[in-house]
């Protein structure tokens, strides 16, 4: 009787043990069944993840054949496959008014506005870039006292301005405008002599970058922010490059030429102090 | 050119050259003290404050590329009510040959900064009347003129105050008149 009650105890004890066991293994298998589901990116390469090119992948563990749940291997050979066969990125819709909201930079907030009329192959636009607005960016943009508005207007007597524009503008669309205005100034003297705006603009984008400003050249948004630009412009008069108009409470001010930033900052302040 | 000056033709002329320099540097100063005011529309009369008017001028100024910021400020505070001053002292007529001379200057020393702004390429605004004035060779031709035309004044001036031959009499002339007025007493 001893004995029947030490086999029965013993086996109860095994019971319980594998069903604590089992418990467990179906608890971690189905916690990194969730983990997957949540986040698919994983599975893609950092750089993909990192370019913002991440495919859409397929979720592991879902749509999983039920022929390759005993196999792991084949079944990861499958999955790989799947990740391979992903579809192409889906297309940047580029809109004028999503292109000219990328070539701002500040708060909208700010008590003033400066619209500038700029052409990147204009010597005298690139000498205000340089000792005027970059050191604005830095100042009475971040702090929000100053938000600025770029705007194309490129002169015919320069032969390459408008491709310059065009790259820009392309730029722009993915959210690169940045860095490629600053190229294109600070290399301008080459591109404005030979017309390669693409190898200058090449040295700032990634290759996967380049080709999605190469593929948006052909899109017709490109073009018409540009005559949006000019028409605007011509409409405020502007006949020269730079040509900046300040805005504040309502009042616009033209300020024509390379101005330096400390007089332009006196100017804002005597403004903002009214 | 004494008698031409002194005579009733040149004083109308005098007159008219004086009072066109002088509207000149009126409306110079009123475009400067008026900015931005007058970009926006505002009623003539409504001034913007000085200290929003001079560092707007002071834009104007430093876009020549010509001189320093400390000189740019000090140029924009003062050139504007020097011009005031000019105009009313040119329109009253008083010291004219030295008002005229003060202005004679000024002008010379603008036309010269136009020529050489203009010389270099600079696409900047004139600024010598208010914003939205590109400068170009209409700018030279009008700066040109004008400062011919002071240049005459200031002439014009020095020499009307002259005393004329036909009224003054020499030294010998008057002891001869005065033996002979004499002479004919007795």
């Amino acid at each position: 009787m001893h004995f029947l009650k030490f086999r029965v105890r013993s086996l109860m004890i095994l019971v319980a043990t594998l069903l604590v066991g089992l418990g467990i293994a179906v608890g971690a298998l189905t916690s990194k069944v969730w983990h997957r589901r949540a986040s698919p990116a994983s599975v893609l390469s950092p750089d993909a993840e990192a370019s913002g090119t991440a495919p859409q992948a397929s979720p592991i563990g879902q749509n999983r054949p039920a022929g390759e749940a005993g196999d792991s291997a084949h079944y990861l050979q499958a999955q790989a496959k799947k990740v391979t066969r992903v579809k192409a990125p889906p297309p940047v819709k580029v809109s004028a008014e999503g292109i000219a909201a990328n070539r701002t930079f500040g708060s909208k907030d700010a008590p003033i506005t400066i619209d500038e009329f700029s052409d990147y192959e204009c010597p005298a636009c690139r000498q205000l870039y340089l000792q005027t607005v970059r050191p604005m960016l830095d100042d009475y943009i971040a702090s929000g006292k100053v938000y600025l508005i770029y705007h194309d207007f490129p002169l015919p007597i320069h032969h390459y301005s408008r491709d310059a524009a065009r790259y820009a503008n392309a730029a722009a669309a993915i959210g690169k405008f940045d860095p490629v205005e600053e190229v294109l100034f600070n290399k301008q003297a080459e591109w404005s002599a030979n017309g390669k705006v693409e190898d200058a603009v090449a040295t700032v984008l990634t290759a996967a970058e380049m080709k999605r400003v190469q593929d948006l050249l052909h899109n017709d948004q490109i073009d018409q922010v540009i005559e949006q630009d000019s028409a605007m412009g011509r409409q405020l008069g502007v006949n020269q490059t730079p040509t900046m108009f300040v805005t504040h409470k309502g009042q616009r001010s033209p300020v024509v030429g390379v101005v330096s930033y400390q007089i332009l900052k006196m100017y804002f302040d005597n403004l903002m102090r009214q | 050119m004494a008698p031409f000056a002194q005579g009733k033709t040149g004083r109308t002329l005098l007159l008219i050259g004086r009072l066109v320099i002088a509207a000149v540097f009126l409306v110079a100063a009123y475009a400067k003290l008026h900015a931005p005011n007058a970009v926006t529309g505002k009623t003539l009369l409504v001034f913007p404050p000085v200290s929003i008017s001079s560092s707007f001028f002071a834009l104007q100024v430093d876009s020549y590329q010509m001189l320093p910021n400390w000189a740019v400020v000090l140029v924009a505070r003062t050139l504007p009510w020097l011009e005031l001053g000019v105009g009313v002292l040119l329109l009253t007529g008083i010291g004219l040959g030295y008002v005229g001379t003060v202005a004679s200057v000024l002008l010379l020393f603008f036309f010269g900064v136009v020529v050489r702004t203009y010389a270099k390429g600079l696409e900047i605004n004139c600024g010598c009347f208010g914003p939205g004035e590109k400068l170009g060779i209409k700018t030279l031709l009008r700066d040109g003129s004008i400062l011919s035309l002071s240049l005459a004044v200031t002439a014009g001036a020095f020499i009307s105050r002259r005393p004329s031959r036909l009224t003054s009499v020499p030294e010998g002339a008057a002891a001869k008149s005065a033996t002979l007025s004499s002479f004919a007493k007795n």
